[in-house]
């Protein structure tokens, strides 16, 4: 909990306001909101590539298929997100803190790449829910 | 039962209501973008007709005084003049005969127009045009407004939910696949 409050904080001042506050709006002015997720998930995930590859870090290791394709799927979710809360950078901090907390308590992002690809399935298997459901709009209004 | 329409569409823009000097300018931004309209009482092609209309086809109707401005297609010119002459179609929305309770599909003659009033289209009732309607009909009856504050609430409670849930679900799957997750693992420093 105490890393789920300092997380949303840390995440709402550095990369949420670049991703969700500023790239946002503009790929979605320009494209529809799933191409825009898809797009920004791609630079989210280039973003952390880095690390990955950075000896003793939390990521290093992880297969980066899995990781680009768990990347992605959570950028759909987060912007579905933020549609619905009219545009919200908060919102976005809140789940990737929760993000971050519940995956790492729980371990399936670390020494087990079998733990990362069943998130990153059941992740994917959400995102295309939500975009089914939502005809592709992820909940932005019209 | 077919009632008066008070459509956007079909107000009458300021500056033909209150016909004023300079009211081409001022009317011409302020007035709606018209569609075809059947149900529209013309008298003569007017800014919402456009050319290669034909009278019969797209409800260009002759008027309370029952001349027709022509039978002909719209013209370039006629609708041009038109423009410039600023025929008012929409002064008389009272006209329409599409109204509240009428359904997609029914033709002219099975609409019951409000007593003093015509119907003046030829064509059914378009879908859309009667889901506007109910639209309007439930917003301003029983339909209670969405509370704001309650879908926002539902947002936030729901954004750090769905991880929680998807590790949950991860943490059953892996436990089943024999790859049980080793539990209690914390960052020390957040990293993505």
């Amino acid at each position: 909990m105490i890393y789920l409050l300092y997380g949303t904080g840390l995440f709402l001042l550095t990369e949420e306001a670049g991703w969700r506050g500023l790239l946002l709006p503009r790929f979605q002015s320009r494209w529809t909101p799933l191409t825009s997720s898809l797009l920004l998930g791609i630079i989210w995930g280039l973003w952390h590539l880095p690390l990955l590859n950075v000896p003793g870090e939390h990521d290093n290791g992880l297969p980066l298929p899995g990781f680009l394709l768990l990347v992605l799927a959570t950028s759909v979710l987060i912007n579905g997100l933020v549609n619905a809360a009219g545009g919200s950078v908060l919102i976005a901090a809140i789940f990737q803190a929760a993000f971050d907390a519940s995956y790492s308590y729980t371990g399936v992002v670390g020494g087990d790449h079998a733990l990362l690809w069943i998130t990153a399935v059941v992740t994917s298997v959400v995102a295309i829910v939500a975009v089914i459901g939502t005809r592709g709009r992820l909940f932005l209004p019209r | 039962m077919a009632r008066n329409v008070d459509h956007p569409r079909l107000r009458p823009a300021p500056a033909q209501a209150t016909g004023g000097a300079g009211r081409c300018r001022a009317a011409r931004r302020s007035r709606p973008v018209p569609r075809p309209a059947g149900n529209v009482d013309h008298t003569r092609p007017s800014r919402t007709s456009t050319p290669g209309w034909s009278p019969a086809e797209h409800g260009i109707n002759p008027g309370a005084d029952g001349i027709h401005a022509g039978v002909g297609t719209v013209s370039h010119a006629t609708a041009r003049r038109s423009h410039s002459e600023k025929v008012t179609a929409h002064v008389r929305p009272a006209l329409a005969g599409v109204g509240i309770g009428d359904r997609p599909g029914q033709r002219p003659d099975q609409l019951a127009p409000a007593p003093g009033h015509r119907v003046m289209g030829t064509d059914t009732v378009h879908r859309a045009r009667s889901s506007a309607h109910r639209r309007r009909a439930g917003a301003a009856g029983s339909r209670q407004p969405p509370d704001p504050l309650a879908g926002a609430l539902r947002v936030y409670v729901l954004a750090p939910a769905i991880p929680i849930v998807i590790a949950a679900v991860v943490v059953g799957i892996a436990a089943v696949t024999g790859h049980p997750p080793q539990l209690g693992v914390t960052m020390t420093f957040p990293r993505r």
